[in-house]
């Protein structure tokens, strides 16, 4: 909402300074956002008269005029350029002295050997227009020497202020004035109606209210015989353009003039064009309407509120008026609206046909439900005083029972101090709740309060009365006050420490931690998310954001690739985020999960290592198997070929911890990897933390103190033989005796076959409870060697 | 034949002369046989002793062998000496370049979000708050009705929040979590809820997605002034200096009064007030919503946006940088 300091200072008498009142607007909880004065500094220039126009003895496009800028200047000569000069216009003459916007000093001047005293000025060379249609014409009536500053109120300011949207009173200067009256505590009034007489009393048009829910109150007059070619006066036009409201015919002008000064929404029917009565009704679906911005809209949406006659829409009401009924500079008589709708029902019309104006704007947030008598009556005074005519008597249609109710509230106070932590004394709840407009009759804790219509929407419970108190007392005025508060625990069940500690592992690791964006790209998803068929947004902002993520990949190759654009060709990231993943029947997980990506070199480029290399599987395995052992034993982690679409088959597995599917680790699939368009190799891992539940053991056991024996073997086994395999088998047979059991070689070469390979492996065994005699190890040693030539046709390397 | 006990000295003076000039272990290795070995001449005199007299005996082998000891320390000490130079001359050798980078994995970082965020959370853990997180995909209930949020608020519209179906939505705001956490505990109530937040925007100021951050607190005899005070130590905290803030009168449908909190903060020139987040006492709707009697407790909620904090804190202009994770950006952190 913007409005003019002038203005709201013709409303309310009030001294004040800019700064000191932006100052007070906002710390009372309505936000000044901008504060522009209406024209740039200049000095110098008046209200003149062409008195007359000569043509220029040596130029065509001059003109040698005559004017009179008041004494002493009352016959200056002044050469112009202008078409549009002619005498007895009132136009803004710079005198000789003057500076205008730009640094642009009048001097006296000679012009093609014509002396000349001065300029007269275009609205752009005062820096009030940005188009420039020749010498800016003054109203006939304007007065001659009067400073043009002072005369266009041009040292005004708009204080530019963000509403909240409980604040619809606010969004009018009334509003506003009533604001600053309560902050400086003082009295105020609206502007009164000035009094007119009507004539014919019987001069009624006749109001249908079909839906009195949706439209509870509704007042109209018929006025006859106005003159709407009639100039609106300066001083409404000047107010009219500090709102940014283009002049368009006096009677729409005067309509436009009374929402914004009291906050109530106008409309004004040319009477010639209406039939029979206005009815106020849910239109038909077959039925249309040309608005008054000329578009033309299907009245289908179901119970589209209208302002109708007995033949057609007249209006979408609380919207905008139709073409057909409008005024224009030919209409003498009018029938003049001004009706209270239900604020939900204006906002759904406005939502459905996406049409916001400054009516439905105001409409939604509910206005004043007792304005419309009076907003009625001032417009028509203002009418009948500028553009003549004969009133008809008012048509009223009410339904209290629809209306918004100014209830009333107990306020205790006792509350006040309970709420706010200090004790406001009495006198000062009653100043401020008074100056609001809030009427209080004392009880016995307290008073008991009755609120304003135009503030029926906001203050309905006592907590909004304790609001009020506080924020015209002071926000600031309310001290720091300690709370004293009763200690315990509390037994939220929470994994936050270890996934914290997680994290700190992650970045140890090496790796940067990323956050992308739930929602993505439906290829990347497909590409990457499998089987899984993803949630999709139904009004996304972005073609490439427009379905919920079942996978935290997606986000993190584009992390890669904006990388890689940036010359960045390593990368070793991880994310902590849900993914959302729908269930067979229908409903969704939110997934809490960590996944990761390492990305071309296995270290960042350094002097000194002996194999610069890719990373690989068994790089991210490591890392993995890490995070994983903050939560369980090694000997409860199992790692399982698996078919996962954005994985290499041969080179990715699930991931399980003591039985649990906890989630995927692989290299990136070939054809995953050019169709996401990466230049390297990519890894990944993911893991539901949901499933990373702390299953280390919690009591120790017993360390050995005998002897341990050594033993190594080597075998050769076929390709198909899984290391974890041989692992099992020979951790079956060993018993409790194996200590410990390592792969130290695997190999692979021509002299044993391509597909076989060699693996070498350390077995360390030792007892509890006593020392191990070499026979028993020689024995076991045999066992195993046996049953692996039995069971995966091992041999021993020779 | 008599030992020349006289020779002795001459032998010693002798000795200590080729110990010292023996330049390597090997040279001394000669030096020790020479004079201690079979053949040595010290073990020629000792042989000698035999010859003498009973009574002598003692008093010459005594003398022999305190010579003896005197050439075995000559040589260790020799020994020492050698071996130390040896090593000296071979730590020049071993010199490096201790400017050289170290090699090996560096360290990753986290997230500058994640950073505020632990900081944020790490105050209010303090203070004896618990933290709690919820679905980012919510439903009108939670998201809307349960917050006093009325059917026609502009918040609820398709362009203000992004829409699965009439009921389902991405969370607009943290708030849902509070609704859920009341719903199971009881006062007194102590939780905060940080999480990601989703919003129809897309500027340098604003991302579809963001981080908010909600405390709330549900007690008996809770008000205005102390979460002022709340509010007011957490900045201290969070900012290690005192910042000047202030409480400014706004509006939200889920807490009556409603404050903005606003701090006074350096914009390139001048000191700015900048918006922090909203907060206020909880409406007694919000209350009654979640089975919680508004006559004997009542709330204290504050919520603003993590990575609004994030971008005051270290002075970021553009909010998508956060989601860009370019790694100049995230390594910095």
């Amino acid at each position: 909402m913007k409005f003019s300091k002038t203005w709201l200072q013709k409303l309310i008498k009030i001294n004040i300074d800019t700064e000191k009142l932006v100052e007070q607007l906002t710390m009372v909880g309505l936000e000044v956002a901008a504060v522009e004065p209406v024209a740039p500094k200049f000095h110098g220039v008046v209200v003149g008269e062409v008195l007359e126009v000569s043509p220029h003895p040596n130029a065509d496009k001059l003109t040698v005029c005559t004017v009179n800028a008041g004494a002493p200047n009352d016959k200056l000569t002044i050469v112009c350029g202008a078409k549009n000069v002619r005498s007895k216009l009132k136009v803004p003459v710079a005198l000789v002295g003057a500076e205008l916007p730009g640094d642009f000093k009048i001097k006296q001047a000679k012009l093609r050997g014509v002396d000349s005293s001065g300029m007269l000025c275009a609205a752009t060379e005062l820096g009030l227009a940005e188009s420039n249609p020749g010498i800016l014409e003054l109203p006939d009536d304007a007065p001659v020497g009067v400073d043009i500053r002072e005369y266009l109120s041009l040292n005004d300011e708009i204080i530019e202020i963000e509403l909240t949207s409980n604040r619809g009173d606010c969004l009018s200067l009334l509003g506003i004035a009533r604001e600053v009256a309560a902050i400086n505590r003082i009295t105020f009034s609206p502007p009164e109606v000035q009094e007119f007489i009507v004539i014919n009393s019987t001069d009624v048009f006749p109001v249908v209210i079909k839906e009195p829910d949706a439209c509870p109150h509704y007042v109209g007059r018929i006025i006859r015989g106005i003159n709407n070619k009639v100039s609106t006066p300066a001083w409404m036009l000047q107010r009219l353009r500090s709102m940014n409201e283009t002049p368009i015919s006096f009677v729409v002008d005067v309509t436009n003039y009374i929402m914004y000064e009291l906050g109530q929404p106008l409309h004004a029917f040319d009477l010639a064009k209406l039939n029979n009565n206005i009815e106020v009704r849910y239109a038909q679906p077959e039925e249309s309407i040309e608005l008054l911005d000329g578009s033309k809209i299907d009245l289908k949406k179901k119970d589209t509120l209208v302002i109708a006659d007995s033949e057609k829409p007249l209006a979408l009401a609380g919207v905008m008026g139709g073409m057909d009924s409008g005024i224009s500079l030919a209409t003498q008589d009018i029938f003049l609206e001004s009706a209270f709708f239900n604020p939900t029902k204006v906002a759904e019309q406005s939502r459905s046909y996406k049409i916001q104006t400054d009516s439905s704007y105001r409409f939604e947030r509910s206005i004043d439900y007792d304005l419309q008598l009076y907003a009625l009556n001032r417009a028509t005074a203002l009418i009948l005083e500028i553009a003549g005519g004969v009133p008809g008597a008012i048509t009223e249609v009410v339904a209290k029972e629809h209306l918004p109710k100014s209830l009333g509230i107990t306020l205790y106070r006792q509350n006040i101090h309970n709420i706010l932590g200090i004790a406001i004394a009495d006198e000062e709840v009653v100043s401020i709740l008074s100056h609001l407009g809030i009427t209080l009759k004392p009880t016995a804790g307290g008073w008991q309060a009755s609120v304003p219509s135009y503030r029926a929407f906001d203050l309905k419970i006592e907590e909004d009365l304790v609001e009020e108190i506080a924020r015209i007392y002071g926000y600031h005025l309310i001290p720091e006050q300690k709370i004293v508060a009763e200690l315990g625990v509390n037994n939220v069940v929470s994994n936050k420490s270890e996934l914290d500690r997680l994290v700190t592992l992650m970045e140890d690791l090496g790796y940067h931690e990323a956050i992308t964006y739930s929602f993505i790209d439906e290829k990347a998803q497909k590409l990457f998310g499998g089987k899984d068929e993803a949630l999709h947004l139904a009004n996304p902002i972005s073609s490439e954001q427009t379905v919920m993520r079942t996978t935290l990949w997606p986000g993190l190759v584009n992390v890669v690739k904006h990388n890689s654009r940036r010359q960045e060709h390593n990368a070793r990231l991880f994310e902590v985020g849900l993914r959302f993943v729908p269930k067979k029947d229908g409903e969704l997980e939110q997934k809490p999960t960590i996944a990761g990506i390492i990305y071309g070199d296995l270290y960042p480029e350094q002097w000194g290592v002996q194999q610069k290399r890719a990373a690989d599987f068994f790089d991210l395995k490591n890392d993995v198997n890490t995070m994983l052992k903050l939560f369980a034993r090694d000997s409860d982690i199992k790692y399982q070929s698996c078919s996962h679409g954005a994985l290499h088959p041969k080179r990715s597995a699930e991931i399980y911890v003591s039985g649990d599917h906890v989630g995927f680790i692989g290299e990136i699939h070939p054809l995953v990897q050019q169709q996401a368009d990466l230049d390297k190799k990519a890894y990944f891992f993911e893991i539901d933390l949901s499933m990373l539940i702390n299953k280390l053991p919690t009591v120790f056991k017993e360390i050995s103190v005998f002897p341990k024996i050594k033993r190594d073997i080597a075998i050769i086994v076929s390709k198909d033989i899984s290391w974890l395999q041989i692992k099992e088998k020979i951790v079956d047979i060993s018993g409790e005796l194996l200590h410990n059991i390592s792969l130290f070689d695997v190999y692979c070469n021509e002299n044993i076959g391509l597909d076989k390979r060699s693996m070498a492996i350390r077995l360390i065994f030792q007892s509890v409870s006593r020392t191990l005699i070499d026979a028993e190890v020689e024995a076991l040693m045999d066992r195993i060697i046996l049953v692996l030539k039995q069971t995966v046709s091992a041999s021993l390397r020779g | 034949m008599k030992p020349h006990l006289e020779n002795i000295e001459q032998i010693l003076k002798e000795a200590f002369e080729v110990i010292n000039h023996a330049a390597t272990s090997h040279e001394l290795e000669i030096v020790k046989s020479n004079y201690l070995g079979k053949k040595g001449k010290l073990t020629d005199l000792l042989k000698q002793l035999a010859t003498l007299d009973a009574a002598e005996r003692p008093k010459v082998g005594q003398i022999i062998n305190q010579a003896k000891e005197k050439i075995i320390q000559a040589l260790d000490e020799r020994s020492n000496a050698l071996t130390k130079a040896l090593v000296e001359a071979n730590l020049n050798q071993e010199a490096i370049d201790i400017t050289l980078p170290s090699r090996g994995q560096v360290l990753g970082s986290s997230h500058p979000i994640s950073k505020v965020r632990r900081l944020v959370e790490e105050f209010f853990v303090k203070m004896g708050f618990v933290v709690v997180e919820g679905p980012e995909i919510e439903n009108e209930f939670y998201n809307f009705t349960a917050l006093n949020i009325p059917p026609h608020h502009p918040a609820r519209t398709t362009h203000d929040t992004f829409y699965f179906s009439d009921n389902t939505m991405l969370r607009s705001q943290t708030s849902p979590v509070q609704i859920r956490a009341m719903q199971k505990m009881s006062p007194p109530i102590r939780i905060i809820c940080p999480g990601k937040v989703f919003r129809r925007d897309n500027d340098a100021t604003h991302a579809p997605m963001f981080h908010q951050v909600e405390m709330l607190m549900v007690d008996k005899n809770l008000n205005l002034a102390n979460l002022k005070w709340l509010v007011g130590e957490f900045i201290k905290f969070f900012f290690k200096e005192k910042i000047e803030y202030r409480f400014r009168p706004s509006y939200f449908p889920f807490t009556e009064p409603s404050a903005e909190v606003d701090l006074k903060w350096h914009v390139g020139d001048s000191w700015r007030w900048l918006e922090l987040g909203g907060c206020g006492v909880v409406h007694p709707n919000v209350l009654k919503a979640v089975n919680i009697d508004p006559q004997h407790y009542r709330g204290l909620a504050w919520g603003f946006g993590i990575d609004r904090l994030a971008m005051i804190y270290y002075g970021i202009n553009d909010i998508r940088l956060f989601f860009e994770n370019d790694l100049q950006f995230l390594e910095q952190f």
